[in-house]
């Protein structure tokens, strides 16, 4: 430790974790988890806060590559990219598997 | 508790002896750079910065900094610092950081070590200056629901 991730790899999952680091948001993500593409009508169902602001963070989102927006019709709808996701989940698993690695050696310290 | 507790890393270990002895491995500044990997001097307080050298195979030699936070004898041993790997003489002054977090509880036949690390979902948002909205939805449900779906979409 630190074998840490390489700074390209954080640079990566940066835009990523900062998209996800909002209430709103990340219940958008999880919405979108299903597949399917949504409407706005739809996302904003049961959510706390405005249309309007519930487009905010579709743009948001859509910044960081996390969805996309594609018309149909006359209706936007929208869809995760979950391949986005990869770079944030990476950092995590790999700083996960840093962590084993270092409670495995402080277990043999002690134990030996 | 705030909200960037949200993204966090939890891992934990059972180590065949007693408490204390787990926690002087842990906080002695000199056990602790042995089994870490690095190379420090000084010894860890509350409030202490400590520059340290990685000794990890894999570590390149690379310099960093730990910030003590909280220790809390035989129970609570925690830390801020900048996770990624950095230029030498980098100024990290202004980056935001994550927490690393060591609790040690009784066990049967040894002592749990929980280590966990959490602030992932900061890491860009302070940079930007952007206020951080309160998320209690919890990013470890949110991440599995994710895994969930990028699995399926594989």
């Amino acid at each position: 430790m630190p074998e840490n991730p390489p700074s390209a790899g954080w640079r990566e999952a940066a835009p990523v974790f900062a998209a996800l680091g909002d209430g709103t948001r990340l219940d958008l993500v999880a919405r979108l988890c299903g597949g399917e593409p949504l409407s706005i009508t739809q996302l904003s169902a049961g959510a706390a806060v405005t249309r309007q602001a519930i487009t905010k963070h579709l743009h948001v989102l859509e910044e960081a590559g996390l969805v996309r927006g594609a018309r149909r019709g006359r209706e936007q709808r929208w869809e995760l990219d979950p391949q986005k996701l990869d770079p944030a989940r990476r950092c995590l698993e790999q700083i996960g598997r840093e962590w084993e690695s270092a409670l495995g050696r402080l277990k043999d310290y002690v134990e030996r | 508790m705030t909200s960037s507790r949200s993204s966090t890393i939890e891992k934990q270990i059972l180590i065949r002896a007693p408490r204390h002895r787990v926690w002087q491995a842990l906080t002695n500044l000199e056990e602790f750079a042995r089994w870490f990997q690095v190379r420090a001097s000084g010894a860890f307080a509350p409030g202490v910065r400590l520059d340290m050298v990685s000794t990890h195979p894999l570590g390149n030699g690379a310099a960093f900094y730990i910030e003590v936070d909280t220790i809390q004898p035989e129970t609570l041993f925690s830390w801020r610092w900048h996770p990624g790997s950095k230029p030498a003489g980098a100024n990290y002054d202004a980056e935001p950081y994550t927490t690393v977090e060591f609790r040690l509880h009784d066990a049967e036949g040894g002592t749990l070590v929980t280590v966990t690390e959490w602030g992932f979902d900061r890491l860009s948002l302070e940079r930007r200056a952007k206020a951080f909205a309160d998320n209690t939805k919890g990013w470890e449900i949110q991440m599995a629901a994710l895994g969930d779906y990028a699995g399926k979409s594989a």
